[in-house]
């Protein structure tokens, strides 16, 4: 598997070596108010050769000698077009200004503005946060994991839920990234709210499909959000006020032009109501969560920028003698050196963290329960902008996880002893290279692979099981000893072909390996779900994903259209035993069960990027299914979150200058559920009898939400909006869940009761902004 | 405790949403043949009890479908057997006079030919199920805890009692207040109390449930063995039509042959009190 590495490494620089004499554009892109690098921007000469800046805003594109002009553009930036002479190799960063909020005026250049669907990346979706911004939510509160959700292929896990399910997967098969820091629990009060505050992110990309070889771990996506560096021109204070939420926002230089701050900070306040209450019970309730951002960027000259940045956050919920607060931490320390104009190096030092910590606290019983698992992650990265054909992108990165799964501490004058289930290590380490080759003007090929090597480490108490999932053998290991190791070539492959500047077709093929696994039974993810790495017994998830899409721009690139097809299977995929029990369970191998997954849809986009009317239709044919021993008698079965249809439409209008206009609508067919098919008697009780694992179906979910943002003012230097929302505006109950009990007027009839949340919700936020 | 923890979880979710309602619909059921069930129980206090019923369809008004002409059988191991006859009433109720002992194992057979009906093709049915009834742990005592829950002040029934140094215990507490059982299944084992005194407490995740002054309260203790506390925990999480469980499930059952149900030895122990009593109170004279 090694050599099969080598050989692609071997491979791609026998073919890069091979190359002409040409110089080099090279810079850095930047917004000309703010001094923010901007991602993804686009380089594009007359002669039609163009490269996007990299994650860090830096760019280089290698051309023939000769006369120019290059655009360098960016969506919600306004393009900047100059004449450049090459005959040498050129550096030249770039500023662009903020694109006009002229829309009584829009004028929509064919160049530059439209989407590039000549590379060969598919399964791609990239939203800015101007883009969201519009986009009614929940009360009120923005949301880019909701907003993720209006895109084909990706559904909400549940009403009002920033969960996601990607292509067929589950919610634990998403990779998200904030900061290259990886958040293992994405979501605040249950899951209703996500754990990124939009007013610290900069950038969000979703990979569905085609995940470049610099991602791994994750079976579904990869959601990777970038947040904001801060403005190195001038200060800024901006904050809101919402139904549920408060947020303030400071950013500015440290040394003008060269290093800049950001701290940004949310959280709720309904709890600083409580001490008024009267009732004691009210008064000892807690609930809350906060959200703090912090980043700090220095340039320390034109060749090495080096960037800090920490998020940290927690939910506390209180209720009576009931306590439970969970929350993330990441810190991401990068440099990034610049080598010369056709090296870039990143290199990332980044540490992660959940917990959880649980309190039952009365004179009977006390105890404290506690679990995390802790990421340190070292990350190398160089692309190479090799020849005007090649570019390279290669590394390595190591992390070493640490799992507690549960430490119970209890006073000892109760009830409770302490307990402790045995803490979990491994080393996961990746090697990838890919090669993005320009085969002729009209194919592009992306190839390469990911080595990924995962090392269960002791010290520890390992298993082995019989198939009823009875521990039959306990295996000792000391500290730092190898219990077993998973090797895993991942090949990445890619191509496009354009058909004409505005029509291309691409296939790709990725196969995805995820060695930590995290175990849930609740329909919406609890913070107790537990977070697993792989064992003796418990073998990497595999997925292999293959996609095809045809990818079309029209009338003038207003239009975009894009459909594609995907095809994915998974292997050794995990689900509890009937009546598992994870909590006090050294063995949890003998709580679960092994499987594998199928996935297949099609994906259906249409987008108006610009004018007065803006917005997007996508709609998603898909099925996804599981085939676990010992679930519905060993056959395939429909997973959770197999929605035939899903329909999603967003419109926003520009309404002069004051008034912006949003709504909303979302059609899925009901998730697939368990329902009884009979029932019997059980100690007086009334149990049911169920036959085949999600056979049912909820009724099918649709809603429509309706928003309006109202500029106040918009000064130079201050300005202020008013933002309303009805979500759920006509009022439809949707199920959240459907649970069956004895009637209450005729208790020898069995009746099923649909529990709905929202309908109406209204809100109403107001921010601002000092400039 | 971890349904203490997946309740708080769920309740204060639902406390946030004060919008939610609930509402009555019909659903498309789909019918399937029945099943056998088998729940059967011999203690240490002369009980030796088998029910043998069938499912019943979801749009049934007949809950409990009793099976009658079964041929039950309970054997001590090396030592008797004995056959369990049929009570009058057609409920599937068959008793003998018999007590278990703890520290014994019990088998438990039923034979039954059945009648090609309820969507079975008919003929013989044999369902089995092997039981050993654990030592006894006595209920040491009975009180009231009083607790606010949910934002409101209950009585809570909590009991006390000593576990043994040996791991690998597990209970079962059922309820009575003024003679009717209550629903709640309250299982635990000794993972995270092993050799202690336990104080427990029975806390009904009802929005209004609570325990009143005068109340006659009675609570059992059963000791009770791992595969039928496996059957009372699954039971309890995945079976009961509460669908915040993304997999609801049959219980893990320890009967073989095919049924649903259970077979249980276990030893009981009771303690009776009345709360707060005092001359407002009234009891039925016995």
């Amino acid at each position: 598997m090694k050599r099969g590495l080598f050989f692609v490494v071997f491979f791609i620089v026998s073919l890069v070596v091979y190359s002409q004499q040409k110089f080099t554009l090279s810079g850095t892109i930047r917004s000309e108010r703010t001094g923010e690098t901007i991602i993804n921007a686009s380089i594009r000469t007359d002669k039609g050769e163009g490269v996007a800046s990299n994650e860090y805003g830096f760019y280089s594109i290698i051309l023939p000698a000769g006369e120019y002009e290059i655009t360098w553009s960016a969506v919600g930036f306004e393009p900047v077009t100059a004449g450049v002479t090459l005959n040498t190799d050129i550096s030249r960063d770039v500023f662009l200004p903020d694109e006009v909020q002229n829309l009584e005026n829009v004028t929509v250049s064919a160049t530059g503005k439209g989407r590039t669907i000549t590379g060969t990346q598919m399964g791609v979706e990239r939203l800015t946060i101007k883009e969201v911004k519009n986009i009614p939510m929940l009360l009120g509160e923005r949301d880019i994991l909701k907003a993720i959700q209006l895109l084909p292929g990706i559904k909400p896990a549940g009403d009002g839920n920033s969960g996601f399910y990607v292509r067929g997967g589950s919610a634990d098969q998403n990779l998200i990234l904030l900061d290259e820091g990886q958040v293992y629990n994405a979501s605040h009060l249950l899951g209703f709210f996500s754990t990124f505050n939009s007013d610290a992110v900069k950038d969000i990309t979703v990979y569905k499909g085609g995940m470049p070889a610099q991602y791994g771990g994750r079976l579904s996506s990869v959601l990777d959000v970038k947040m904001n560096e801060g403005n190195n021109q001038n200060y800024e204070l901006s904050g809101g006020i919402g139904l549920i939420s408060a947020k303030l926002n400071l950013e500015g230089p440290v040394q003008k032009g060269r290093s800049s701050f950001l701290l940004s900070g949310r959280r709720t306040y309904a709890d600083a109501f409580v001490p008024l209450a009267r009732d004691t019970s009210v008064r000892n309730s807690r609930l809350y969560f906060y959200d703090y951002n912090a980043k700090l960027n220095f340039k320390l000259n034109e060749r090495n920028n080096i960037y800090v940045s920490g998020y940290l956050g927690r939910d506390h919920l209180k209720l009576d003698q009931f306590g439970i607060n969970w929350g993330n931490v990441t810190g991401t320390l990068r440099w990034n050196h610049i080598f010369n104009n056709r090296l870039f190096s990143n290199t990332s030092f980044i540490y992660s963290d959940f917990d959880y910590n649980i309190n039952i606290n009365n004179e009977n019983n006390d105890l404290d329960i506690y679990s995390k698992i802790r990421d340190l992650n070292l990350k190398q990265e160089f692309q190479w902008y090799a020849s005007s054909g090649h570019s390279l992108r290669f590394g390595l990165n190591s992390i070493y996880h640490k799992i507690r799964p549960g430490e119970v501490t209890s006073s000892g004058t109760t009830s409770y002893n302490n307990f402790y289930l045995q803490d979990r290590y491994s080393w996961d380490n990746a090697l990838y290279i890919t090669d993005t080759w320009k085969v002729s003007p009209r194919l592009n090929l992306t190839y390469g692979a990911r080595l990924s090597s995962f090392s269960v480490l002791g010290a520890g108490d390992f298993y082995n099981i019989d198939e009823n999932g009875r521990v039959t053998d306990t295996l000792t290991y000391s500290k730092g000893q190898v219990v077993k190791n998973y090797l895993n070539p991942e090949p990445r492959l890619a191509a496009s072909f354009i058909i004409n500047p505005s029509t291309s077709v691409k296939g790709s093929y990725v196969r995805n390996v995820q060695n930590l696994h995290l175990m849930s039974n609740s329909t919406t993810g609890a913070p107790t779900d537990k977070w697993l790495a792989s064992t003796n017994i418990i073998k990497p998830e595999i997925a292999d994903l293959f996609s095809l899409g045809w990818y079309k721009n029209f009338s003038e690139n207003r239009y975009e259209f894009s459909t594609e097809l995907y095809y994915k299977t998974m292997q050794n995929q995990i689900d509890y035993r009937a009546g598992a029990d994870v909590f006090t369970n050294d063995a949890i191998e003998s709580q679960i069960l092994f499987g594998k997954g199928r996935a297949y849809g099609w994906e259906l986009f249409l987008k108006k990027r610009t004018g007065k009317a803006t917005g997007w239709i996508s709609y998603t044919l898909s099925k996804t299914e599981r085939k676990i021993e010992g679930i519905s008698e060993g056959e395939w079965y429909n997973a959770r979150q197999d929605r035939t249809h899903d329909v999603a439409i967003v419109f926003n209008y520009q309404l002069g200058r004051k008034w912006n206009l949003a709504a909303n609508w979302i059609y899925y067919t009901g998730d697939a559920v368990t329902f009884p098919n009979g029932k019997y008697v059980i100690d007086n009780q009334i149990v049911f009898y169920y036959t085949k694992r999600n056979a049912d179906r909820m009724p099918a979910y649709h809603r429509l939400d309706l928003g309006a943002t109202w500029l106040l003012k918009d000064r130079e230097k201050f300005s202020s909006e008013l933002a309303f929302s009805l979500f759920n505006a006509y009022g439809r109950e949707n199920p959240y869940l459907i649970s069956f009990r004895q009637s209450e007027t005729d208790p020898s009839r069995t009746e099923a009761v649909k529990t709905s949340l929202f309908k109406f919700v209204p809100s109403l936020s107001y921010n601002f902004k000092f400039k | 405790m971890s349904a203490g923890v997946k309740s708080i979880l769920i309740m204060a979710g639902l406390s946030l949403l004060v919008l939610a309602c609930e509402r009555v619909i019909t659903v498309d059921i789909q019918k399937v043949p029945g099943k056998y069930v088998v729940e059967a129980v011999i203690n240490d206090d002369s009980t030796c009890w088998v029910r043998f019923s069938q499912t019943s369809a979801f749009s049934d008004t007949l809950n409990l479908m009793g099976v009658s002409k079964a041929n039950i059988t309970m054997t001590e191991e090396g030592g008797r057997t004995v056959v369990l006859t049929e009570t009058a009433g057609g409920r599937g109720i068959y008793r003998a006079r018999f007590s278990g002992r703890p520290g014994h194992t019990y088998h438990l057979k039923v034979e039954y030919d059945a009648p090609a009906a309820n969507g079975h093709t008919g003929g013989r049915q044999l369902f089995t199920a092997t039981s050993t009834m654990p030592e006894k742990v006595m209920l040491d005592s009975l009180f009231v805890t009083e607790r606010v829950f949910l934002g409101q002040k209950r009585l809570i029934g909590t009991v006390r009692f000593d576990d043994p140094p040996a791991p690998g215990n597990a209970y079962r507490y059922i309820q009575y207040v003024d003679g009717s059982e209550e629903a709640t299944v309250f299982v635990v084992k000794d993972d995270l109390f092993n050799g202690r005194t336990v104080t427990d407490e029975l806390l009904i995740f009802n929005d209004e449930y609570t325990l009143r002054k005068c109340d006659q309260l009675r609570v059992v203790l059963q000791c009770i063995e791992q595969p039928v506390y496996l059957f009372w925990y699954s039971l309890n999480q995945s079976s009961l039509g509460s669908s915040q469980s993304a997999s609801p499930d049959n219980p893990a059952s320890n009967i073989k042959g095919g049924a649903l149900g259970y077979f249980s030895a276990h030893t009981v122990s009771a303690r009776n009190i009345a709360i707060f009593p005092d001359s407002t109170c009234s009891y039925p004279a016995d």
